[in-house]
């Protein structure tokens, strides 16, 4: 049995803007001590996907409105709310993008860490103690039992998501949710807490789930990743098999869209164009198809399944030999996939149904910046395609000519 | 497994381009208690403008034959102790307030607004001297500096409306300076320097523009305390010098002393003073939602 | 110095009033008898202290944060310098200083040959006409009360170019050429997205014909997947408009692919300063290669054959920098030589090591081929195919595993 299996989770916002789709049937599991990565950008609906998990969405705004979550069999979503917070803290810990919103500026690290301890253990204060100089020594803070006295923000911020670590660590939970836990700090102090969290995750065995918008960081930490997309999951596969072969359209265009370190020279950017979803929007289609260079028809009013790259065999869900599955009508090559865009000879992308581009005219400002773009299709000459907005105003190559010999 | 059904959802409302002003106007409309506010002070404003049409009689005339009539169908307010009948005088008392309410607290935006300028916009010793200046003022009650100043200067409708514009000068002072303190630091006033715009141009079309919301908020809400202020004063005995003046404060002073046998002369001004101010207030906190957005939950 | 004080007079450029239509007046520095390749900007010593006061009224000084500590670079015209380092390096404020939004306490400006420190006001607007900027955050850099077109059109309002109407159609030529539809110029800020918002901000700094952008942190803002967006279009107004960009960011990936050479800073300090090539693949300073190091790659069998130099503590304050080099509380490469002593006394000197290639460290010798360099350029011990797509690893696909790096070096 898997130590969490999250079944066709659906969380919705009521708004007075409107409902928000933030995740819209979710489905994935994780063996113990797995170390899962969901990637995605901003509203994706990573986090809220988290937060559901342990039961802390924003209330009364955020509702889960379908599926279960299975956490060593038991459904967290039905348990009253004094169950949940038992879990919470002891079997399931979690690490934020910024600790100080999670720690208590006017108590010190001490009263923090004593108390975290004793309202999960009966253990007497002295043995609380103990355990957090112990706890604060493991994720190399100096000087731990000083340290102890001080406040939050006497912390700097590397050292302040240490002590996050530490408290999160302190009940040996069994699996750690980690949002964006280094987003907010410079890279050589990325890399100090990343080290740390990979040591001792590994140590106690830990399973973690590691929310981030940066590949780079995945592609080093964890062993299967989840692509999220407008709330769904569009591709998951074991870590290296994603970075060998990545197969959804949005995979592809993140991977090359971010300019890599030890890119050898003169690679070129591919965006991806327009922008993120309304997530106001109840999906019709494909989520990523107004965005998409390989959509078909059946994209613009066909949400695809999460179906396995190559059929036959049974689906896995969890561990290195997971099913590489991808949410796709239309996946790109293995060559395009290199490429970086569709390279099939008289290959256009589908211009949106008649009914939708009614629909797309009326939606806020950016959905119809695209509208040129999407009505004329992207068209696939002899060369490279160009997915630029025709750029009048001053001259502009359609093709930027890389004139950076870099390597 | 299957990926949810998927509904072909309604597209977000069709939209021309709005300003921030328009949206928050939108929102406006859609906040109820802001709108009772609205109704409230539409009552109140009507009232004072058309007294003389609606009021039945004048408010200084009354005979002492009529005196404290409880209220009937000729005086639907009854009649005070000189016989004047009391809905005429609210209604008349209504104009009071409502020039009294507005002139200061235009009065109080105006030096209000000037003093938080300069000190806001040109900081440094200028912000130093101005901004204690301020605070020995914010340490006097309200109240008692408003007394205090009438009784400097002597009774009268510009004193009153003077005096409680000053209650008032260090709050607004104090708003504007902070939102313009903050709003120095932001990206694009620090933009608009960097193209090259002068401080004043700076100040003038990108500083005041976004601070003026809290202030507009802050003095509608003031617009609330101006008239209980005035009414405040009007009870003391430092209202208007002419004692007969339909002032509701002036009102309750007078009929203080028949609280038993005529408690309809408290009850109604009260009414009236109540009614402008919770207007007030409901439409104050209406607009601070629907200017910032972000307050909503 | 040479044809840079022509004016000795006013002590400031000629100012371009050729009064101009919109499409006038470009201001390239042609009356400065520079040829092609002279400096379009030069840095000297520059220095950016701020003050720390105590008390009310009587304010006394207690100290200073030392954000910009005597930094010297140029750049010539038409190229990107990429200015990198960790949050409080000092990066940013030295692109602020630049264009004089902070008053330098210290060093010169020439931009063009014209000291622009000692410029009056009327002399700085003018040169303000060459010098734009873009802002990190693009949520807070255009005015909320003002429309897109309001925005762009301000710098050609204040400097009062061109006749109403003319500003009109040139801000709808620059929305297209940012890549926005022009009837968007009556929107509000609020209406666009952050990607369309930063193109906006690219139109405001385009509006003027600068010869130089200063570009702070343009991207971090944004999604990864508008990033691409952005920078493709900086690329292209480089190519068709010849700018030079100052480009300050904490990303090195991203440095490393718009920049023809970068600077590294470190506590108010440029510690390296190469050609992009050598930076990434010969870095000398202990810092830079620390750096490298720290940067995660996206692809599992890269990742999995790279060693990180974990930096221990945090960078000191500014207020009080540490004695000699100002990395040495921190340097891998030290520990390794037993703590020598310079290094806490003796303020290492910028030299020329090599083609264009300039560092700051005692030891800069000894980083050149050690295994840390290596491995932090991914040279080491075998360097991955850096095809995106890994494509030619198909099949290869064994799971990583429990990553076990390594141990830091300096741990």
């Amino acid at each position: 049995m898997a130590l969490l299996s999250v079944q066709d989770l659906v969380v919705r916002f009521r708004t007075h803007e409107g409902t928000i789709h933030a995740v819209n049937g979710v489905t994935f599991e994780l063996e113990e001590g797995e170390r899962l990565g969901l990637v995605g950008e901003s509203g994706c609906g990573k986090s809220v996907t988290n937060l559901a998990i342990i039961r802390l969405l924003p209330k009364p705004a955020g509702r889960i409105e379908g599926g279960r979550v299975l956490f060593e069999g038991q459904d967290l979503l039905v348990l009253r709310e004094d169950e949940v917070r038992d879990i919470r803290g002891s079997d399931i810990a979690m690490i934020f993008q910024d600790p100080m919103t999670s720690l208590n500026p006017v108590l010190t690290i001490q009263e923090q860490m004593v108390e975290t301890i004793q309202a999960h253990r009966k253990v007497s204060k002295e043995d609380a103690r103990a355990r957090a100089i112990e706890l604060l020594a493991m994720v190399g803070i100096p000087n731990p039992a000083a340290r102890l006295k001080s406040f939050p923000h006497q912390f700097s911020g590397g050292m302040r998501q240490r002590v996050m670590i530490a408290m999160a660590l302190a009940l040996a939970p069994k699996l750690l949710i980690a949002d964006e836990p280094t987003t907010a700090l410079d890279v050589t102090i990325q890399a100090q807490v990343l080290e740390l969290l990979a040591q001792l995750t590994t140590k106690s065995s830990t399973a973690l789930i590691l929310i981030t918008h940066d590949l780079g960081v995945v592609a080093g930490m964890t062993q299967r990743i989840n692509v999220m997309y407008a709330g769904f999951i569009v591709e998951t596969a074991p870590t290296a098999e994603l970075f060998a072969r990545p197969s959804h359209p949005y995979s592809v265009g993140l991977l090359h869209s971010i300019p890599r370190l030890d890119e050898e020279g003169g690679e070129e950017l591919i965006p991806i164009e327009g922008r993120p979803p309304d997530m106001r929007r109840a999906p019709t289609g494909c989520p990523f198809a107004p965005r998409c260079a390989w959509r078909v028809e059946a994209c613009w009013t066909n949400n695809p399944e999460l179906r396995p790259l190559t059929e036959g065999g049974p689906v896995v869900m969890t561990g290195p030999k997971a099913t590489h599955r991808i949410a796709c009508h239309n996946p790109p090559t293995p060559n395009e996939v290199r490429g970086g865009r569709p390279l099939r000879a008289g290959f256009t992308a589908a211009p949106p149904p008649a009914e939708m581009l009614d629909e797309l005219s009326l939606a806020p400002a950016e959905v119809t910046a695209d509208l040129k773009g999407l009505m004329a299709g992207i068209q696939v000459e002899e060369g490279p395609l160009s997915v630029y907005p025709s750029a009048g105003g001053l001259p502009i190559p359609p093709e930027p000519e890389r004139r950076n010999d870099g390597l | 497994m299957a990926a949810p059904a998927i509904r072909v959802g309604r597209p977000v409302e069709a939209r021309a381009s709005r300003g921030l002003w328009s949206d928050a106007f939108r929102r406006l409309l859609r906040n109820r208690p802001a709108l009772v506010g609205v109704l409230f002070i539409a009552l109140f404003v009507v009232t004072a403008l058309i007294a003389p049409l609606i009021a039945p009689y004048a408010p200084l005339a009354g005979t002492l034959a009529d005196r404290l009539q409880p209220p009937n169908t000729a005086h639907l307010m009854g009649t005070d102790l000189q016989g004047r009948d009391e809905l005429s005088r609210v209604m008349y008392g209504a104009r009071v307030s409502l020039v009294a309410g507005v002139a200061s607290v235009v009065m109080g935006v105006f030096i209000g607004g000037l003093i938080g300028a300069l000190a806001g916009g040109l900081g440094g010793k200028v912000d130093s001297v101005l901004m204690r200046v301020v605070d020995v003022m914010l340490a006097i009650p309200g109240i008692l500096l408003a007394i205090g100043i009438v009784a400097w200067l002597d009774r009268g409708l510009p004193q009153i409306m003077f005096a409680v514009a000053m209650v008032n000068v260090p709050i607004f002072a104090r708003i504007l300076r902070g939102s313009l303190l903050s709003l120095r630091e932001s990206d694009y006033v620090i933009a608009s320097r960097s193209l090259g715009a002068s401080g004043f141009r700076v100040l003038v079309r990108h500083m005041l523009p976004n601070s003026l919301t809290p202030l507009i908020v802050a003095a509608t809400l003031a617009l609330a305390t101006a008239i209980i202020d005035v009414a405040g004063l009007g009870f003391l005995g430092l209202g208007p010098p002419d004692p007969r003046t339909p002032e509701w404060g002036t009102m309750l002073t007078d009929s203080t002393k028949f609280l038993r046998q005529a408690p309809w002369l408290i009850i109604f001004p009260g009414l009236a003073i109540v009614v402008s101010a919770v207007g007030f207030n409901l439409l104050g906190d209406g607009l601070r939602e629907s200017l910032d957005p972000r307050l909503k939950q | 110095m040479t044809a840079s004080d022509r004016d000795p007079a006013t002590g400031r450029p000629v100012p371009t009033t050729a009064g101009g239509g919109p499409a006038g007046g470009t201001p390239s520095g042609s009356g400065n008898g520079q040829g092609d390749g002279a400096a379009l900007l030069r840095v000297e010593d520059l220095k950016v202290y701020f003050p720390i006061r105590e008390g009310m009224i009587i304010e006394r000084h207690v100290g200073d944060v030392r954000a910009v500590d005597g930094i010297s670079f140029s750049m010539t015209r038409g190229e990107t310098l990429g200015l990198v380092g960790e949050s409080g390096c000092g990066k940013s404020t030295t692109g602020r200083a630049i264009i004089r939004l902070y008053e330098p306490t210290a060093g010169r400006v020439l931009f063009d040959g014209v000291d622009i420190t000692s410029l009056d006001k009327g002399g700085l607007k003018g040169m303000r006409r060459r010098m734009q900027m873009i802002f990190q955050d693009p949520y807070a850099s255009l005015d909320p009360r003002m429309t897109a077109g309001g925005i762009i059109a301000e710098p050609l309002d204040i400097h009062d170019v061109g006749a109403k109407r003319d500003r009109r159609m040139r801000v709808r030529d620059l929305l297209s050429t940012v890549g926005l539809n022009p009837d968007y110029a009556d929107r509000y800020p609020h209406e666009f997205s952050g990607g369309q918002r930063q193109r906006i901000g690219v139109a405001r700094a385009l509006a003027l014909e600068p010869d130089m952008i200063v570009a702070d942190e343009p991207i971090s803002a944004l999604d990864v997947s508008i990033q691409a967006q952005i920078i493709n279009l900086l690329e292209r107004l480089q190519d068709s408009l010849g700018l030079t960009y100052l480009f300050i960011a904490h990303d090195l990936s991203v440095i490393r692919h718009i920049s023809d050479r970068i600077a590294v800073m470190y506590l108010g300090r440029i510690v390296e300063l190469a050609s992009s090539r050598d930076l990434n693949r010969t870095p000398l300073h202990p810092y830079t290669v620390a750096l490298l190091s720290a940067v995660p790659i996206p692809d599992p069998v890269v990742e999995s054959r790279r060693r990180r130099i974990i930096l221990t503590g945090d960078v000191p304050s500014p207020v009080n920098p540490p004695s000699g080099c100002r990395f040495h509380t921190r340097c891998w490469l030290r520990q390794q030589l037993g703590n020598p002593g310079e290094c806490e006394t003796v303020d290492p000197e910028f030299r020329v090591l090599g083609p264009m290639h300039e560092v700051a460290c005692h030891f800069a010798a000894r980083v050149d081929g050690s295994t840390e360099q290596l491995q932090a350029t991914g040279r080491a011990p075998a360097h991955a195919a850096g095809a995106i797509a890994g494509g030619a690893e198909f099949g290869d696909a064994s799971p990583p595993g429990p990553p076990d790096r390594p141990q830091g070096v300096a741990d």
